[in-house]
């Protein structure tokens, strides 16, 4: 029993990040209908500049994770205007944007690589702070990060509900042309929620970096969470992309029961491939995503 | 002279994957970034039954095919019904998949150690083990292979597969079966993947799967992009460059060997990103 609920606590955990991530990534796909990959790219220097920042110039954690979430927010500027609208603008199939954008990702990481090498590098220089209740312990990052990412949950569905900026670009993912017509600006109203999903992303990084650590290739296992929890989700839905991450880290974590530990990979890309063969628009998926022929 | 007649190995054998690979982006349009684990299903299958069943090479390389051809169907015909979009992270996961599978299968595959001592290719009694002679096998081979997409480029149907990917509708309103010639397209391209896949493992006599994970099933794609989609010449020019571009960094002096790996794909994403920004069809392609 006991192992059941610290499994279940550390499931909440791992699928509260994954939420975070599902969500960042809902907003990036949501918005812009495309495959826009560079958000790993993103992810990796999120996290290894709050490393820099934190363990390797001393500042205390809060104000490195402000600092590093303020740099990611302006990089993610930059590889928009940069690239991914260039890319927007040369040609509209999703097969180069996607490639573009995994591209603009690979090189993000590779230059991370040269400069700081492949080792994990984990921000968190002192112990750990845990709380207990009960039988059950729980690390304070574990914490922070169930609690931003219900946060978060909250925010983003304020934001894309009620305020302006969330309901304009709901109104050029449903419609991209018509938007046009009323005179919406999609370009700045897409990299805007683009860098927002962004952030969330490198929230995630943030806290990944203080409790285990990230390495060059962390952006891309990520992004491939990322992606899973938006399918199992459902695409075009904020609450699916926030329930695909908590089941996928449950599932994960509950899979150690059965199975030896290695095999979690293969759980979750197993579940993902059989939720696309069998029912494609996720769990609350809202567009219809047949094909065409 | 010895290691230019590695390189010189290594390109032919990229040579097949990546035509056929063709076949699917280039010629039907279909983007499976999953051409990594036919690849791997060959190579396995062909190593378990030549070390531990005893076939001969030329058997154990078609029954591979066949077992690779039979694996494509997993994909394609859940895939095909779905859209494009999703069929991108659908091959992806498929990709996933193969490769944590051969990673942890211990009993058949023994995971990450691979397997060692696979037995060098004998064909009529005729052992391909210096490198030479291994050059010929694969030259013949890949000459083949070559032969026979250029004759389905022309043929009939390959003239269809080119159709759905200029305009599937079209295809199908003059009562053609689209789904039927993408699951041969798939069928195809998969099984060729394995003829490069026993060539790798009778070559290297050792497979681990390293060989087979995402970053292969990438490189076939830039080399492709490359070359040019839908184009033989571009294909093979895209492959002899990118196989080629990175044994160039052993040369460079003072380049730390922890920074081979980093600048090797910092290459190969910045030539994929020029080409996605300036020149969508590749060097040689025709479509865009």
């Amino acid at each position: 029993m006991d192992l059941i609920l610290s499994l279940l606590v550390d499931g909440i955990c791992t699928g509260a990040r994954y939420a975070i991530l599902g969500m960042g990534f809902a907003l990036i796909f949501n918005t812009q209908r495309m495959f826009d990959l560079s958000f790993g790219g993103v992810y990796t220097w999120t996290g290894f500049v709050f490393w820099l920042l934190a363990a390797f110039s001393g500042l205390p954690l809060t104000l490195a994770a402000v600092l590093s979430l303020a740099f990611c927010l302006i990089l993610s500027y930059g590889v928009q205007k940069v690239y991914v609208s260039q890319l927007r603008k040369k040609s509209s199939k999703s097969v180069s944007i996607m490639l573009g954008s995994m591209a603009v990702m690979m090189i993000m990481e590779a230059v991370v690589a040269i400069i700081w090498g492949g080792e994990i590098r984990v921000a968190r220089t002192g112990d750990a702070g845990i709380f207990k209740w009960g039988s059950v312990q729980i690390s304070d990052i574990k914490l922070y990060t169930i609690v931003s990412a219900l946060a978060l949950f909250l925010l983003v569905e304020f934001v894309f509900m009620r305020t302006p900026l969330g309901i304009k670009s709901r109104a050029i993912a449903s419609n991209p042309r018509l938007s046009l017509v009323v005179g919406l600006d999609a370009e700045k109203i897409v990299i805007l929620a683009t860098c927002f999903g962004c952030a969330l992303v490198g929230l995630d990084a943030v806290l990944v970096c203080a409790d285990t650590g990230v390495y060059p290739a962390i952006g891309f296992q990520s992004m491939l969470i990322a992606f899973m929890a938006v399918i199992l989700g459902g695409i075009g839905s904020f609450e699916g992309a926030f329930l695909g991450g908590m089941i996928i880290g449950l599932v994960r974590t509950f899979a150690v029961l059965r199975f030896p530990t290695l095999w979690q990979e293969l759980i979750s890309f197993a579940v993902l491939f059989f939720i696309i063969a069998f029912k494609p628009n996720g769990l609350l998926g809202i567009r219809d995503w047949k094909s065409e022929v | 002279m010895d290691y230019m007649l590695h390189i010189a190995i290594m390109i032919l054998i990229n040579i097949i994957l990546v035509v056929s690979f063709n076949i699917l982006l280039g010629y039907t349009g279909i983007f499976a970034l999953c051409h990594a684990a036919f690849y791997g299903i060959g190579a396995y299958t062909a190593t378990l039954l030549m070390k531990n069943a005893g076939f001969s090479f030329f058997s154990a390389m078609i029954c591979a095919m066949g077992l690779t051809a039979v694996c494509s169907l997993i994909i394609a015909i859940p895939g095909l019904r779905i859209h494009w979009d999703y069929m991108v992270i659908f091959a992806f996961s498929f990709q996933m998949v193969i490769y944590h599978l051969i990673l942890n299968w211990m009993d058949l595959t023994r995971g990450p150690q691979g397997i060692a001592g696979i037995p060098a290719a004998t064909v009529f009694g005729f052992e391909f083990v210096t490198k030479p002679s291994f050059l010929l096998l694969c030259m013949i081979l890949c000459f083949g292979v070559l032969y026979f997409v250029h004759r389905l480029e022309k043929s009939f149907f390959g003239l269809v597969l080119q159709g759905i990917r200029d305009d599937q509708i079209a295809v199908k309103s003059i009562g053609k079966d689209v789904t039927l010639h993408k699951i041969v397209a798939f069928a195809i391209a998969a099984g060729l993947a394995a003829v490069a896949g026993s060539l790798i493992a009778v070559y290297i006599s050792y497979i681990s799967p390293g060989y087979f994970d995402l970053h292969m099933s990438v490189f076939i794609v830039i080399a492709l992009i490359f070359g040019g989609l839908g184009s033989i010449p571009g294909a093979i020019l895209g492959t002899i460059v990118l196989t080629a571009l990175p044994e160039l960094l052993r040369f460079i002096p003072y380049l730390p060997s922890t920074m081979l790996g980093g600048a090797r794909d910092l290459i190969y994403a910045s030539i994929l990103l020029f080409f996605m920004l300036f020149r969508p069809q590749g060097i040689m392609g025709k479509s865009d």
